[in-house]
């Protein structure tokens, strides 16, 4: 399926049909979840209003770290079996991942201002996302770090392969280091542990977030794919 | 394989005893960032002893990493690497060498002038010998990850700060538990886990570290 998927020019054809649902999907869900979590969803009866900041920040989260682990998956995919496309993906997920880590780490610092009482603690989980940031950051500069842009290509994806051990500790730092973040609270061994009335706008805007992120790295992969026949097509003509 | 390791070892180990004064430049650079602690912080001597194990941490680390970029960078430069690479053995086998002379030859100095150190910002001596095993331990692994980085920014402009950009976010694993040692240490509580945890870390870095030095190497000569 890899292989069929693979192919530069199917590739595009696929991209290019499926987009326009994506973003018409995209933008009704984004609206439906936005009402969802600012209109239609209780407040805590301990955190008040402030409870929404979760519906951006949880979604946020899971989309960072997801997009670093598809970044490791692509860059291991581009090592093994050399394919260009694979490295055209990592290369554009990683701005959007580093985008999603800082909204992460922003809307966290907005939201523990007002429940935590400060902006900022040195606790696991929060000083992990900061270095799943920075580990966006290495790739994003060493990819970026030579004159001829190819050859940052594998550098950059063995990077991502050996940062990847840091996924784990992002993800169960709260349980390891009994500190300030609450644990794990929407999947737990006993089952959802939130209620549905909260579930249900976290959950639209997950997908949501999740659309807006393929829309994204889909029209970045499209624009290198056009970017190179163009070049190729204008070298030709010369 | 075993021979080949130490012949490379051994060329490694004469270059850079032919370039001693590196060594000193770099102890030099470790007292420094010592010295700029007590001036920083101020001089009480509970305060710098409460600190003391992790400032040690801190300016070993900042001593060690700008000296990762020419791990790798003068063979680069004058086609060792290439030569190595058409040799029987695996690339990996030169940068294990390369890694461990290196890893010698600036921890060493190191923890020879540890004591001094110690005595200045007054943690006592009888420590001395555990707090230079979880040095060793830690600075092995460092050397690792230094290696692993040192090979990637291979060609690449601003090395040297893009290397130190790569190594430093890997390497807190191993700076939180050298430190946790260093606490234990000073709260007489025994040191064992972390001791066993920075083991097995710097294990672990050994099969990760020497394929990615490969591959990375092998990636820098194809395009060189």
């Amino acid at each position: 399926m890899f292989d069929y998927f693979a192919n530069p020019s199917r590739f595009k054809k696929v991209a290019q049909t499926i987009l326009p649902f994506l973003e018409v999907a995209c933008f009704f869900s984004l609206g439906y979840g936005l009402y969802l979590a600012l209109v239609n969803s209780p407040s805590d009866y301990q955190q008040g209003d402030a409870v929404r900041i979760m519906y951006i920040h949880v979604p946020s989260a899971w989309i960072a770290l997801s997009s670093y682990l598809l970044l490791g998956m692509c860059s291991f995919f581009f090592l093994i079996w050399r394919h260009p496309l694979a490295e055209i993906a990592a290369r554009s997920i990683a701005p959007i991942g580093t985008g999603f880590a800082a909204l992460t780490l922003i809307t966290g610092s907005l939201w523990g201002k007002p429940i935590w009482g400060v902006w900022w603690v040195w606790d696991g989980r929060l000083t992990s996302m900061l270095i799943l940031f920075f580990f966006f950051l290495g790739y994003l500069s060493l990819s970026n770090a030579f004159d001829r842009t190819e050859r940052g290509a594998r550098p950059a994806a063995i990077l991502a392969l050996v940062g990847c051990i840091n996924l784990p500790v992002v993800k169960f730092s709260v349980d390891w280091w009994h500190t300030l973040h609450q644990p794990a609270s929407i999947m737990r061994s006993g089952g959802i542990s939130i209620d549905t009335s909260m579930l249900w706008p976290l959950f639209t805007l997950f997908f949501a977030l999740q659309l807006f992120f393929i829309i994204i790295v889909l029209t970045r992969i499209l624009t290198v794919l056009n970017e190179k026949k163009h070049l190729t097509q204008s070298l030709s003509g010369l | 394989m075993i021979l080949i390791f130490w012949q490379y070892f051994i060329r490694e180990f004469e270059i850079s005893i032919s370039q001693v004064t590196d060594i000193f430049s770099q102890i030099g650079f470790f007292i420094l960032i010592m010295i700029l602690f007590p001036l920083t912080l101020g001089p009480d001597p509970n305060k710098l002893s409460e600190f003391g194990i992790a400032l040690i941490w801190i300016a070993a680390f900042v001593s060690i990493v700008p000296a990762y970029d020419r791990l790798f960078s003068d063979d680069y430069a004058q086609g060792f690497i290439e030569k190595a690479a058409h040799n029987a053995q695996p690339l990996g086998c030169y940068a294990a060498a390369k890694c461990l002379c290196f890893f010698l030859v600036t921890t060493l100095p190191l923890l020879s002038i540890l004591p001094l150190i110690c005595v200045m910002i007054g943690i006592r001596l009888s420590i001395f010998f555990e707090l230079s095993i979880s040095l060793l331990l830690g600075m092995f692994g460092m050397t690792l990850l230094g290696g692993i980085a040192s090979g990637l920014v291979l060609g690449a402009r601003r090395a040297a700060i893009l290397a130190a950009v790569l190594i430093l976010p890997l390497s807190l694993p191993i700076l939180i538990f050298g430190c946790m040692t260093g606490l234990a240490l000073i709260e007489n509580i025994t040191t064992k886990p972390y001791i066993y945890i920075m083991i097995a870390m710097d294990l672990s870095l050994i099969v990760l570290a020497i394929p990615a030095m490969q591959l990375g190497l092998k990636n820098a000569i194809e395009h060189s």
